[in-house]
């Protein structure tokens, strides 16, 4: 029987080579935009810095932007830790903790949203 | 070790450190991010705490990791397209992604202080 990875995102290595590429464009155009914003604010006041995120628009980018950033974590993180931790138990839960670490972040990130 | 490392392996185990490097200090730069929203008076706190002394330095290091990551992913991209995929061409552009890092590097440190 052939070993088969179950922690891995995508369907096969490609569909994660794709979920990758696609996720690091999209958190890109979400570095430019903040690049954008620092060009004009160089130093916000909180007024400032939180109208910029309660605008509904840039809210759904933002945490667009962060469910791209937990799939191209997953996958980065998948390879590092196949790579380097053996012990398939350890692996197993070293990738299990980084995924539910990364949709805590997610909570958090959308928590603080609603509250803007 | 006396192995000389080509440079184009440099950039390759870099882009890796740089991505461990954010997800380990991801946790904290969303918590500060969350307490500069959460109210003024927090906007204020993260200012003086966290953009001064170690924590600005650990935030400047962040940043430029990002920075690294982020022009070591173009360049993989890029070659995923087809271009530069030749020695030559692989070496210049790796060497081109570490001139704009060390570039964004520094302008961010500059806004940072």
């Amino acid at each position: 029987m052939v070993a088969r990875s179950i922690t891995n995102l995508g369907r096969n290595g490609l569909s994660d080579w794709f979920l990758q590429r696609v996720s690091a464009l999209v958190i890109l155009s979400y570095i430019v935009s903040m690049l954008v914003f620092f060009a004009i604010h160089p130093h916000p006041n909180y007024q400032t810095w939180r109208s910029l995120f309660a605008n509904l628009w840039f809210k759904v980018f933002t945490l667009l932007v962060v469910i791209n950033l937990l799939v191209h974590s997953w996958v980065g993180l998948w390879t590092v830790f196949t790579d380097y931790v053996k012990p398939l138990l350890l692996r197993m839960v070293l990738q299990v903790a980084m995924v539910l670490l990364l949709f805590a972040l997610l909570s958090i990130v959308l928590f603080t949203l609603f509250s803007v | 070790m006396q192995i000389k490392f080509p440079v184009t392996a440099i950039i390759s185990i870099l882009h890796r450190i740089s991505g461990v490097f954010l997800f380990i200090l991801l946790p904290w730069v969303i918590y500060i991010w969350h307490c500069s929203l959460v109210s003024a008076a927090n906007f204020n706190l993260v200012l003086t705490q966290d953009l001064h002394g170690f924590r600005a330095f650990l935030l400047w290091l962040w940043l430029s990791a990002a920075g690294m990551h982020l022009f070591a992913g173009l360049r993989h991209i890029v070659m995923d397209c087809g271009f530069a995929e030749h020695l030559a061409m692989a070496r210049k552009t790796a060497y081109a992604m570490i001139a704009a890092a060390i570039v964004f590097s520094i302008l961010v440190g500059i806004w940072i202080w």
